[in-house]
């Protein structure tokens, strides 16, 4: 047994505690999973599908779920609470209690004979109500730990007394009614609040105790195929099957208790809405809602496939009420359009997409630790470090930040992996567990590409954990286009951040900057790769050897001809309007008007996506402008509002100081003259009164796209996938934000795709503790499925070389190929590919695909059938 | 009375996607015809021209290969390889004067359980409208 000082507590065992322990316990970290459900998994599990890919996202993290229950670096406390933490950073008591779940995990085989005998039925919290359970569950089938407990207070052993039916079922005696709640005190150098969120229930919001209203959850238990419908989409009072749903957006959300975005429930809405058309291909689908902030990866690809494609209603309005028509179950809804036109629909069943709010134990316990909170108890955290609370030594991540969806969670998970790492790193607790695999080790070294804010933060995480870290950075300055920025949306400092970032980087004895130079080739796998970097001072190139590689080489900005750019000097981009404001903001002072157009070069059809970060950099720098002058006439020209989650607060905070909002719409762009003296026009429809109007601005800014760097030289020499929009491609859109498919390679930041500087660094952040669970390995781990050659047979011809897709097959001083272990996947495509059949798998000997297709049919096959 | 015929067909699912949607339709309890037989392969691309001959040669009446959707492949290319060996494999077919409907590729993704019930369904219907296949060697002869 190794010794336990040094453990890292994680409170919540949803998909973004579930990351946070297994990045911690790859990296070699012992860790503590509290759980207060029976179950670990969280909401994720009942979830029918996530967007944009549509994927079920259980049968994606099975296999999380199962790493983690059989990790010996993880201690899973299911039925747990916390209930006190004292101490301070790197030794904190933590005291939790456990509640007994009555079966034993260890004995019971999921015979689920307990559960068929017991005779009390409850309402299953799996399913929203919507279904039933007994007193003895498993949540769903492959629930994690995979064993059946007692919910006690439904138990009639315990309500009536006496009961004892799945105690004399029970074959292998795993049921015992004695066992107590149990205190336990744990002693951890850090703590990670994975918490999540609630469901807000807004106190205007009655007209949810109807029977066809339903949240939004609910609506993903009636879809999917394990929940209580079977998958089959009919609605709860009939059973009928609807012919139109409505979905209503931002209830609990956007209002003046919770003044914030739950930033996720446009995406679900949408992606329901698709799905429930999949179901029942004439449903008529509408969804109400105020703007559509659909503000991710392919997002707004999503959603434009769901108007145009699958034909589903956007309804630009809001709500009054929703009444049942009398005599059926359908239901009336209210609504209020843009132009202010009352109208009324009848719908077979209506879905309420409700806002997110910070589990409220969470906060209690967020409370008795001293942990600043803000107005809306989500965790105050600053930009720069997005996962560390006010109390040092304790991080949060996911929901309990702020509403985020699941790969945002996930990405901020992994940051706070690699916060609390770094924590345990200076009190020197690493805890490094040799695991039992042979080969080489890895070289204690990180390669950077692009030093920007992103690839600055992933060196210092690597540097301040020990490892080497490389920096290579094209131009000659380090820092990026972070520079051209002046405040984040929470009006913190970047210039000086970045300031004090480049000081800390230049002055790091472990990381070595390459300025104005360039990576010439690559090669190597996981654990072992070679770099030649080019510096474009000297003819002399830089041989670099080292175990990962994090690509963060950023993005940039649209230069844009449109709306008299580049040709009225008062036509700005946002990062002129920045520099202007810091430097010289008297001379725009004293304009009279000023216009900020949105969307500039985003979402359009040949960029479909949305920039994320102009919405929130306009309305701050609209803020300011009114600061410097509150008389000054400002005009924001948008077409969705996207201030997403706690951003949302800027935007009323603009509409307080009288900043004047105009939707526009792609077809009736905003046009804009200037007349002989270069005095700037702006024409517009305005929604509200049908009519166009002119604004006279003395300054116009444009919030410009942001569009991929010249990537496809580098995506070609590391032999990474691009997206169709020119942003690196990760491994999967949802669960692994931060990874290649490749191994050993990472990205963070604005090459994966928009994102503020927040999200920025907590994806850098993520980065570097992937990169730390390679680098971590005492030696670089190789499977044994891999493909060997037989040199007798082969004859060299290089086919298998050629159509290798990770090039694992090389060609040595011999003349003939070989296969290095560690690059080769074990596919098999070379084993049926070589004309000598000279090529196996070592785990594929004897061509068992051959074997089962004469065995196949062996079997006698004609009964079978009839 | 002759009993109708009933072909038997061969399907290679790559253990990716289709062997997962294969599972999800077991688990969801999606009916498909028993006249397929699944045999799970690392990747599409592992199955090959001498798998197919032979999957024939025993008595398969039809061979289907199942791989993940195009860009999906877990080894990136594993399934475009299958998609061209199987274009190869029709040609030789057709030198066999065996029908190339026999023999088809389908790509799908591991939340198509619907899907892979479909093509079981597709194939087991090309197949049995073709007939046994002309190729039954019996064993005892030889």
């Amino acid at each position: 047994m190794f010794s336990k000082v040094g453990s890292i507590l994680v409170v919540g065992g949803g998909i973004a505690g579930i990351q946070a322990c297994l990045d911690l316990a790859d990296s070699g970290y012992f860790v503590y999973l509290v759980e207060k459900s029976a179950f670990i998994g969280g909401k994720i599990a009942q979830l029918d599908k996530t967007y944009p890919v549509n994927d079920c996202p259980f049968c994606i993290r099975y296999n999380e779920h199962m790493e983690c229950a059989s990790h010996t670096n993880i201690e899973i406390l299911t039925l747990s609470e916390v209930r006190d933490i004292k101490g301070s950073s790197g030794n904190f008591e933590v005291t939790i209690a456990q509640h007994p779940g009555y079966v034993d995990i260890e004995k019971c085989t999921v015979c689920g004979l307990c559960a068929e005998r017991c005779p009390e039925e409850v309402n299953d919290e799996f399913n929203e109500g919507l279904g039933k359970r007994k007193a003895i569950y498993l949540e769903y089938p492959k629930a994690v730990p995979n064993g059946y407990v007692i919910d006690r207070k439904n138990c009639l052993h315990f309500t009536k007394e006496g009961c004892n039916i799945c105690l004399e079922v029970c074959n292998e005696k795993a049921i015992d009614f004695d066992k107590n709640e149990k205190d336990i005190t744990l002693n951890v150098g850090s703590v990670i609040l994975a918490t999540g969120f609630d469901s807000v229930v807004p106190s205007y919001c009655e007209y949810i105790k109807f029977p066809n209203v339903i949240t939004g959850m609910e609506f993903e238990r009636i879809m999917s195929l394990n929940g209580p419908c079977g998958g089959h989409l009919i609605r709860p009072s009939d059973r009928k099957e609807p012919k139109n749903i409505a979905w209503l957006q931002c209830i609990g959300s956007r209002d003046i208790k919770h003044n914030y975005c739950s930033t996720v429930c446009c995406m679900y809405a949408v992606k329901q809405a698709i799905l429930a058309k999949k179901h029942n291909k004439i449903l008529n689908t509408s969804i109400f809602f105020m703007d559509m902030r659909v503000c991710g990866k392919d997002y707004e690809r999503y959603y434009n496939r769901a108007k145009d494609e699958d034909d589903v209603r956007f309804v630009r309005s809001r709500v009054h009420n929703v009444f049942p028509v009398d005599g059926t179950d359908d239901l009336l809804i209210r609504y209020a359009d843009e132009r202010g036109k009352i109208s009324e629909e009848i719908y077979d069943m209506v879905v309420l997409s409700l806002g997110l709010e910070p589990s409220q134990d969470a906060v209690k316990l967020a409370r008795g630790l001293g942990i600043s909170l803000d107005k809306n108890n989500f965790v105050e955290t600053s930009s720069f470090a997005p996962v560390n609370t006010s109390v040092p030594g304790v991080y949060a991540c996911g929901a309990f930040n702020a509403p985020k969806d699941i790969s945002e969670s996930i990405t901020e998970a992994s940051a706070a992996a690699c916060a609390s790492s770094l924590n345990m790193a200076a009190s020197g607790a690493a805890l490094h567990d040799p695991l039992e695999e042979t080969g080489q080790k890895p070289v204690p070294a990180g390669l950077v590409v692009g030093g920007g804010v992103t690839g600055m933060v992933s060196c210092l995480c690597l540097a301040d954990q020990g490892y080497r870290a490389y920096l290579i950075e094209k131009t000659d300055k380090l820092g990026g286009h972070a520079l051209k920025l002046r405040k984040t949306f929470k009006g913190e400092d970047v210039s000086s951040y970045v300031k004090e970032l480049i000081n800390k980087v230049e002055n790091h004895h472990l990381i070595d900057v390459c300025l104005n130079s360039e990576v010439k080739n690559t090669d190597g796998y996981a654990g072992n790769f070679s770099t030649r970097v080019a510096i474009s001072s000297s003819t002399e190139t830089k041989n670099i050897k080292h175990g990962v590689t994090i690509m963060s080489t950023g993005a940039d900005f649209l230069r844009t001809s449109e709306y008299l750019y580049g040709k009225n000097p008062n036509v700005l981009s946002w990062f002129q309007l920045d520099k202007m404001l810091s430097e010289e903001p008297n001379t725009i002072k004293n304009a009279n008007a000023w216009v900020f157009i949105l969307c500039v070069g985003s979402r359009e059809p040949e960029r479909p996506y949305c920039s994320k970060i102009c919405c929130s950099s306009a309305l701050r720098n609209a803020l300011e402008l009114k600061k410097l002058n509150p008389d000054m006439e400002i005009y924001v020209l948008y077409r969705d509002m996207r201030t997403y989650g706690l951003i949302e607060d800027l935007y009323t905070d603009a509409r307080d100081k009288g900043i004047v909002f105009i939707r526009y719409k792609l077809d009736g762009k905003p046009e804009v003259d200037e007349d002989q003296d270069g005095r700037l026009k702006v024409r517009i429809l305005d929604n509200l009164l049908g009519e166009h109007i002119i604004i006279q601005p003395d300054f116009i800014t444009l919030q410009t796209a942001i569009v991929p760097g010249n990537h496809e030289s580098l995506a070609k020499l590391f032999k990474l996938p691009l997206d169709q929009d020119g942003f690196f491609r990760e491994a999967h859109k949802k669960f692994k934000p931060v990874e290649f498919s490749a191994k050993g390679i990472y990205l963070a930041g604005l090459v994966h795709c928009p994102k503020p500087i927040d999200e920025t660094i907590s994806q850098a952040q993520a980065a570097a503790v992937k990169a730390v669970t390679v680098l971590s390995k005492e030696y670089i781990a190789t499977s044994n499925e891999v493909a060997s050659i037989d040199l007798k047979l082969c004859v060299a011809c290089l086919t298998c070389a050629r159509i290798c897709s990770y090039d694992a097959i090389v060609i040595n001083g011999m003349g003939k190929p070989y296969v290095e272990p560690a690059k080769c996947r074990g596919c098999g495509i070379c084993v049926v590919e070589c004309p000598t059949k000279a090529i196996i798998l070592e785990h594929f000997k004897n061509d068992p695909i051959l074997r089962s297709v004469d065995e196949a049919f062996l079997e006698p096959f004609t009964e079978y059938v009839q | 009375m002759k009993a109708k015929f009933e072909p038997l067909i061969l399907a290679f699912c790559c253990n990716y996607c289709p062997s997962c949607a294969a599972d999800l339709a077991e688990s969801a309890k999606l009916q498909y015809p028993p006249n397929i037989r699944i045999i799970k392969v690392p990747c599409i691309g592992a199955v090959g021209t001498i798998h197919i001959l032979k999957a024939l040669e025993n008595g398969a009446d039809g061979v289907c290969l199942m791989g993940c959707l195009e860009g999906n492949c877990e080894y990136l290319t594993g399934n475009f390889r299958a998609g061209k060996r199987v274009q190869y494999v029709k040609k030789l077919l057709g030198k066999l004067s065996i029908e190339k409907e026999r023999l088809e590729i389908y790509n799908l993704s591991a939340a198509e359980a619907h899907r892979f019930c479909e093509i079981a369904g597709e194939v087991t219907e090309t197949v049995r409208s073709l007939g046994p296949i002309p190729l039954k060697i019996d064993n005892s002869k030889i």
